[in-house]
């Protein structure tokens, strides 16, 4: 079981809805404040953290990088340019374990990241 | 551009991008979220000055170019992140020390005073070309004006359910239909009309707070993961005489309808309708409050424009001659003192009421999915008006073909650029003979 925790500030729901739909009966999801998010991660009480924002940067990821650290965290997409698929995967097998978007990129990129993170 | 310029609104443009790109190169204060827990990792070495002006030019520059200048010129007021993010990014570009200090201000400054003439220029361009648009493009804004009551029913779906997300939605259209239908009376011989979308507004965001507050959820026990920052807050309260000013300044832009804090209050200030504008940049404050507190504290970087709480009054304050302008300078710098030393109480009462937190985020959330609509719908009827044969099709056309980009723009951004972009196709159209001027 991959638990994994949905911050970031917008449109959790619709992370969380598209991450069980991916993962089914093998992930369990739960969605929480941001703060809340990164220290479930923190306390090794979740294994990913996920989170979505207008900019993919700012609310999705700052409060995770601030208490993850940089190395912990990757933002996947921001306004004009996302991660080419190769990059995603690297991410993730490099041990990034923080996710950051733009909300309306979520459904490109979130099925590669879990892709990714099932293989590990 | 609704502005004037004159001696005056050259100084305060000159002065904004000063104190914005000193704030930056300063490490005190940057506009972009994002950009903020970046700081610390300069600060403690483990990145360079190189890395960390790539990093903001990455994350600012697609912005700034994508969203704040059609954003602008569509609405014929600057969008406050077409220049605070440029000197999030000046202020980056030179080292931290002496020299770089006052270089970055004056670059900053010289900034300011381009983005004015630029801005005037661009219009004044448009204006000359054979088919003229620009009366079409006040239309992009034009359902945000009517129609942006909505988002807080929407923010209450989010945190409390359909059921209650609907009842206030209907509740809204009642408010609205009855202030119209009996918002006109006179008292003592003054005839006296309520502004309806005003009312609306008024209303859903009260019942969007009260259903916030009504929640109740576990405490989260940040304030002991935010009990390790207090040197952070100390940091940020010991520049508060330079943020201070960066306050006013950004109030008395406001006020001098140099700049808006979003597209929603930018649209109806546009239109004169000040009251509307402020209670919805109140409301952005509501969604951004937690954000840029939590982020300002892991940090110890602020933002030039805080919570965005300065643009309230200094809306207010427009049109009110040279005592709103003291007035909006004044208050605008108060509210940043207030908002420095109120960094710290903020956070640990966000871990009290968790529900307000959660509040922030569906409020931004369901502003940014309310305006990603209706300032696409506005960018069609726009185009529609300047080419009814092609308009909704270039509009529709250019929305999907985005979604499917590597190289996405914001979906908000896509009514505006698509508008003008079509205004510039027809202009070449004409040209070659296929867009005769009936």
């Amino acid at each position: 079981m991959i638990r994994i925790v949905v911050g970031g500030q917008m449109d959790k729901q619709l992370l969380a809805r598209i991450i069980e739909n991916i993962g089914k009966d093998k992930v369990q999801v739960s969605i929480k404040s941001d703060i809340e998010a990164a220290l479930a991660v923190q306390m090794k009480t979740a294994d990913y953290y996920f989170g979505a924002c207008a900019t993919g940067a700012g609310g999705a990821l700052a409060i995770a990088i601030g208490l993850l650290g940089p190395q912990s965290c990757a933002s996947i997409s921001i306004p004009g340019k996302i991660m080419s698929e190769t990059e995603i995967r690297k991410a993730v097998q490099d041990g990034k374990v923080a996710f950051g978007f733009v909300n309306n990129d979520a459904e490109k990129v979130i099925p590669m990241i879990m892709d990714e993170i099932f293989k590990k | 551009m609704i502005f004037e310029i004159n001696a005056l609104t050259i100084l305060v443009m000159a002065a904004l991008g000063a104190v914005s790109a000193y704030l930056a190169n300063q490490n005190i204060a940057v506009f972009n979220d994002g950009m903020r827990p970046m700081y610390p990792q300069y600060l403690n070495k483990v990145m360079d000055r190189k890395t960390l002006f790539a990093t903001s030019f990455a994350l600012s520059f697609g912005l700034v170019i994508g969203f704040g200048l059609p954003t602008s010129i569509a609405g014929k007021i600057i969008i406050v992140h077409t220049i605070l993010l440029a000197t999030d990014i000046i202020g980056a570009l030179f080292n931290d020390d002496e020299k770089g200090k006052w270089l970055s201000t004056a670059v900053g400054a010289l900034f300011g005073i381009v983005l004015l003439f630029g801005m005037q220029g661009i219009m004044d361009a448009f204006a000359i070309l054979p088919v003229n648009f620009l009366g079409s493009l006040s239309l992009v804004g034009s359902l945000i004006i009517i129609s942006f009551s909505v988002f807080p029913a929407i923010a209450i779906a989010y945190q409390a359910g359909v059921t209650k997300g609907a009842i206030v939605l209907v509740l809204t259209m009642i408010v609205k239909q009855l202030t119209v239908l009996f918002g006109k009376f006179t008292i003592n011989g003054v005839s006296v009309a309520l502004n309806a979308d005003g009312m609306a507004l008024l209303f859903s965001i009260i019942a969007m707070v009260v259903v916030a507050a009504s929640i109740k959820r576990d405490a989260t026990g940040s304030s002991a993961a935010f009990a390790v920052f207090t040197k952070n807050i100390d940091r940020i309260k010991k520049n508060v005489l330079t943020l201070s000013l960066a306050g006013g300044i950004v109030a008395l832009a406001t006020t001098l309808l140099l700049i808006a804090e979003g597209p929603g209050s930018l649209a109806l200030t546009a239109e004169g309708q000040y009251f509307e504008a402020a209670i919805v940049a109140l409301g952005r404050t509501i969604g951004f409050i937690p954000l840029v507190m939590t982020t300002a504290i892991i940090s110890g970087v602020y933002s030039p424009a805080g919570t965005k709480m300065i643009h309230v009054p200094a809306i207010l304050f427009i049109n009110m001659g040279i005592m709103g302008m003291v007035g909006s300078f004044v208050v605008g710098a108060l509210i940043m003192v207030a908002e420095v030393f109120l960094l710290g109480f903020i956070a640990m009462g966000m871990d009290k009421f968790p529900g307000m937190k959660d509040l922030g985020d569906n409020t931004r959330t369901a502003m940014s999915k309310v305006l990603d609509l209706v300032l696409l719908v506005g960018g069609m009827l726009a185009a529609n008006q300047i080419a009814p044969t092609i308009g909704y099709i270039w509009v529709i056309g250019f929305y999907f073909l985005n979604q499917t980009s590597k190289k996405p723009l914001p979906t908000m951004a896509i009514g505006p650029i698509g508008a003008i972009s079509l205004g510039l196709i027809v202009n070449v159209l004409h040209l070659i003979g296929l867009f005769p001027i009936a």
